[in-house]
């Protein structure tokens, strides 16, 4: 925790201070800490894997996964293409059915909870946002109210200001009245983020998050889910960038062919052995003044 | 309804004054009126959710198979010498079971967008082969006769067909409108919307049923008219944006309006000449198609 800088004291402060006119300038820097202060209400307790396998026409994609996911904890999924990542993510959200063993939350099997009441529970961000919608980016947002409005529920005030709060937090305030067709790939990316945390799940499973993002809100982004993480939050996401990675998450899990073949802190699971055999190519990887540096060879 | 008030109004020699003691504007206008607009109503509606649901802005009830199977359904019926409420509860089931058929044929065959299109092409050429097959086979002059019905007629209905299939259509809309928020988060692809908590499998059996239900009710009065459930939501959702709901209710207000201006103008541009209505929105439709086309080419590029 201690290598991460305290973001949330300095937009505490100036969020509800700042006057109309550096509202816009200040929006960058606010945003992540619109509402560090509070911690989530009913977080995660456990996120376990038993026996986890998937296999689509009898052939595996994922199989054997038997790993406890660390609750109120950042975890990195990493590993090459093919790995199964993505499959692994699906099945811990449910949105695939573990033909092998099964995924417990909260100790509880997930296949015997309501859709209903896990979509409350656990938020999914997909690694490709659609490309033609014919919604606005407020109303996109909005959908992330579904699991509390149900199919009939209007949207109260308490939605509205949560929605806001969410375009605000990726910085995409000013294309709420836009049409989806308009945005760029990086701003559907980050609408999909707004919609997640419009959700209000305790569980984030991100698949590739930083897909489409360019460098400064690749930065918000990361900065959001430590801080999402210090309130709270489990996330667990799928991350191509080795570097990040390791520099961003408490756990990582290393993938290859199906399985799991690393899982603990970012300096015991990731090594050049283990990276060297995931990605069946030589990689080195060490910490310099508190960076990663990720050497391939290239 | 002031729209409609100037539709009933229309007459072969000009325009007057809607006359209520006059029968003909009793037995013939108004139940062609009331028709119009339960028909327009119910394919704008019906496609305002099939687009939803099979992600597809060019989806229609006409270019997916779901018109053509209900019209064989009725025409299978009626050469087996059935009416009355048979005829509209026979048109459900003929478009329900096309719309299933195309919905389990895409996901077996994939083929994206067009894919989808062409698959629900051949599925309404099929099925009007049969139709056809049927009507030819036929020495009955009422068969014969529902030639002019096929091509989209609303000329010849009278009260009792509009009472029998209201009710079907306006349960189907129901349907539809109860539906608008699940299939928003249809649109957003499978996996996002049961991360949503919706169930997928259920929405799309319940979309198929809604949709044929009004779809049904539509092609048991007047035939297939094409196009109307593809242009109508289409034209809203460029204006309106917002939740599916509100898209569908609004089409449907659009729709019953849209063709019952259409059917006006269908039977007093060539009068005497009774023309079909569905020949008429077959001839605006294809403009329409092609700017959709080409505004989607571009959002792609």
């Amino acid at each position: 925790m201690t290598k991460r800088p305290d973001t949330g004291s300095i937009g505490k402060g100036s969020a509800p201070g700042a006057s109309h006119a550096e509202h816009a300038t200040n929006q960058a820097r606010r945003q992540p800490a619109t509402s560090a202060s509070d911690r989530i209400a009913d977080p995660v307790t456990s996120l376990r894997c038993i026996g986890l396998g998937y296999h689509h026409r009898k052939k595996p994609l994922v199989s054997d996964i038997d790993v406890d996911i660390p609750a109120g904890k950042f975890t990195a999924v990493i590993g090459p293409n093919g790995a199964g990542k993505s499959t692994l993510l699906r099945l811990l959200g449910g949105l695939l059915p573990a033909t092998q063993g099964v995924v417990m939350l909260d100790d509880t099997p997930l296949n015997a909870i309501p859709a209903s009441d896990r979509a409350k529970r656990v938020g999914w961000l997909s690694q490709f946002p659609p490309a033609e919608l014919p919604l606005t980016v407020l109303d996109y947002v909005l959908l992330g109210r579904r699991p509390s409005l149900g199919s009939f529920g209007r949207a109260g005030e308490s939605d509205l200001c949560q929605v806001t709060h969410a375009l605000a937090a990726f910085d995409i305030s000013d294309m709420a009245s836009r049409p989806w067709r308009e945005l760029s790939g990086g701003e559907r990316q980050r609408a999909a983020l707004a919609r997640l945390l419009a959700q209000d799940a305790p569980l984030w499973l991100l698949d590739e998050p930083t897909n489409h993002i360019d460098l400064k809100h690749q930065a918000l982004l990361f900065r959001r889910l430590r801080e999402e993480v210090e309130r709270g939050r489990t996330v667990v996401a799928v991350l191509h960038d080795l570097g990040p990675a390791a520099q961003a998450a408490d756990h990582v899990l290393l993938m290859s062919g199906g399985h799991v073949i690393a899982s603990g802190s970012p300096q015991d699971a990731l090594h050049a052995t283990s990276l060297s055999q995931a990605y069946d190519w030589p990689v080195d990887v060490r910490i310099d003044g508190g960076r990663w540096l990720v050497d391939v060879g290239a | 309804m002031l729209i409609v008030w100037i539709c009933l109004g229309v007459q072969g020699d000009g325009w007057a004054v809607p006359d209520w003691s006059d029968p003909i504007l009793r037995g013939l206008r108004l139940p062609r009126v009331l028709s119009a607009l339960l028909v327009g109503a119910a394919l704008a509606a019906a496609g305002a959710a099939l687009q939803a649901l099979f992600r597809n802005p060019l989806a229609d009830p006409t270019l997916i198979g779901t018109s053509s199977g209900a019209a064989l359904a009725v025409v299978s019926v009626m050469a087996l010498g059935l009416s009355g409420i048979g005829l509209p509860l026979a048109a459900f089931g003929g478009g329900l079971l096309a719309t299933w058929l195309l919905l389990g044929l895409a996901r077996v065959l994939g083929g994206g967008d067009i894919g989808l299109l062409l698959l629900g092409l051949v599925l309404a050429t099929f099925s009007g082969s049969i139709t056809g097959l049927l009507m030819f086979n036929s020495d009955d002059m009422a068969l014969r006769s529902a030639m002019v019905w096929l091509s989209g007629h609303l000329g010849t209905v009278g009260h009792t067909p509009f009472a029998l299939a209201a009710p079907v259509a306006f349960v189907g809309i129901a349907l539809l409108l109860a539906l608008g928020r699940d299939l928003d988060c249809m649109l957003l692809g499978e996996d996002d919307a049961r991360a949503l908590g919706v169930n997928v499998g259920r929405v799309r059996v319940l979309t198929a049923l809604g949709a044929a239900l009004a779809v049904g009710a539509a092609v048991s009065i007047a035939g297939i008219i094409a196009f109307v459930g593809m242009m109508v939501p289409n034209a809203c959702a460029s204006v309106l944006g917002g939740g599916r709901r509100r898209l569908i209710a609004v089409s449907t207000l659009v729709g019953a309006i849209f063709l019952l201006v259409l059917d006006t103008m269908a039977r007093s541009v060539a009068y005497p000449l009774d023309m079909p209505v569905g020949l008429l929105a077959g001839l605006t439709g294809p403009v329409f198609f092609f700017w959709l086309l080409r505004r989607r080419a571009r959002g792609a590029a």
